[in-house]
This record gives C-alpha cells, sequence and structure tokens, in this order.
C-alpha cells in the first residue's frame, strides 16, 4: 500500500516537473516573440509622439509667440495631459 | 477602488497634424496584434541588426531617443513591414488561419501548433525565416516543435 501511493506521488510529481518545465518554454517563446515586436511597437508610438510634440510647439508658437519649455533640460517629456478639441470634428 | 473614475478620451484625443515635411514619411505597420504575435519570430530573423540598432540608440540618447532615433525607428517599421508583406504575399492562407486562430484563443501559441508548423514551414521554404527561440536549453525539443502540448486544449 506504502509502496504504491509512494509510486502515485512520484508519478504526479514528475508530472509537474514536467509541465513546470514546459510552462517555463512557453514563457520564453512568449518573452521572445513580444522582444522582436517591441522595437516596431515603440517606433510606431515614438513617431506618434514627436508628431503631437512639434504639432504643440507650432500651436504654442502660434498663440504665445514664443516657445518656452517648462523643464530644465532637454529630454523628451511625455506629455501627461493633451488638448483635446472642444467640439469633435473629423 | 481607485479614487478617480477612468476617462476614455481616445475619441476626443485627436491631432490631426502630420509630421513636419522634413521628416521621411512612412507607411506604419497597421496591423492588429494577432498577426503581429503570428509573424513577431519572423520579424526578428529578418530584422534583428534594426530592431537591436533602435533599441541601443533609444537607451543611448539620454532621454531624447524620441526625436533622435526616428531614422532608425522608420528602419525597424520598413523591414518589419516587408516582413509582413512577404508572408502575405507568399503564405496568405497559412498565415491568415495561424492569426485567426490565435485570436480565437486568447492568443495562447500553444493551442496553435498545427497552423503554427504549416506557416512555419511555408516561410521557410519560401522566405528563408526560421522561427528559432533563443536561450532554449541544449538537447531539447523547442517547445513550438513538440509533438505532445500538455497545455493545449485539444488534448496533448
Amino acid at each position: 500500500m506504502l509502496f504504491a501511493v509512494a509510486g502515485v506521488v512520484t508519478f504526479g510529481f514528475w508530472k509537474v516537473g514536467r509541465g513546470i518545465r514546459e510552462q517555463n518554454e512557453l514563457a520564453r517563446e512568449k518573452m521572445w516573440s513580444r522582444i522582436h515586436l517591441i522595437p516596431l511597437l515603440t517606433a510606431e508610438e515614438d513617431r506618434d509622439l514627436v508628431r503631437r510634440h512639434y504639432a504643440d510647439q507650432a500651436r504654442e508658437k502660434e498663440l504665445l509667440g514664443s516657445q518656452t519649455s517648462p523643464y530644465n533640460s532637454d529630454r523628451f517629456v511625455r506629455p501627461t495631459f493633451a488638448i483635446t478639441p472642444s467640439q469633435k470634428s473629423k | 477602488m481607485a479614487g478617480r473614475q477612468p476617462r476614455f478620451n481616445q475619441t476626443t484625443l485627436i491631432d490631426t497634424t502630420p509630421l513636419p515635411a522634413e521628416i521621411p514619411p512612412v507607411t506604419e505597420i497597421g496591423s492588429s496584434s494577432a498577426p503581429l504575435l503570428s509573424a513577431s519570430f519572423f520579424i526578428g530573423a529578418r530584422c534583428k541588426p534594426y530592431n537591436d540598432d533602435f533599441m541601443q540608440c533609444k537607451s543611448e540618447s539620454n532621454g531624447k531617443g524620441e526625436i533622435d532615433c526616428l531614422k532608425e525607428g522608420r528602419k525597424v517599421t520598413r523591414c518589419a513591414r516587408s516582413v509582413i508583406e512577404d508572408v502575405n504575399k507568399h503564405c496568405l492562407e497559412e498565415f491568415r488561419k495561424h492569426w485567426t486562430c490565435l485570436d480565437n484563443n486568447n492568443q495562447q501559441l500553444w493551442q496553435c501548433r498545427p497552423a503554427e508548423w504549416k506557416l512555419n514551414k511555408c516561410v521557410f521554404d519560401n522566405l528563408k525565416l526560421e522561427k528559432v527561440i533563443p536561450d532554449t536549453p541544449a538537447g531539447e525539443t523547442p517547445v513550438h516543435l513538440k509533438k505532445r502540448s500538455t497545455y493545449s486544449h485539444h488534448g496533448p
């Protein structure tokens, strides 16, 4: 009886171990697929951010006549607030 | 519970001003997540140098990468686009089957192995791009080639 139980438990743990190994490999696969995609997605988002940034600057220039940065550095700061139009337009 | 209600303002967050003319335009990749996931390893196989270049540029430009790395970013997008276009040209049917399967299965890659094998074979035959998962333990079948998948709905 004891040996039978030990056998069942050993088999179960062996299965669990194999499952964990496989999960690790699946996680690796998913991670690498993401790693291959991230530059692409970042590039797209950066282009959009830069486009909005330049548009903001042009708008500021048009409205105020000057461009001032609120930051004491020349890093690119993701805008916290965005201007939304007062009415929806196409 | 969050103190502030979420406001989904994607519908009003519109700024249609195009990029300045001196920045060359590039056609965006324009595909959704499932096709991208399906093609990710082929994108990685062909575009790794461009991707690495872009990420290096971003990490070395001291927080100004958004503006300074536009050129590298365009290369990345063009390269990925070329992969998707080539896959579409040569293996459209297999590609479509695979990413539809991914879409229907919560984007879990292990649910769609048969479709993936067909796609991988077609892409390797036509484009010579192979899916390789780096850092797989040596002497073990890579997980995407295993005939028995423990976690698949369709039995091991």
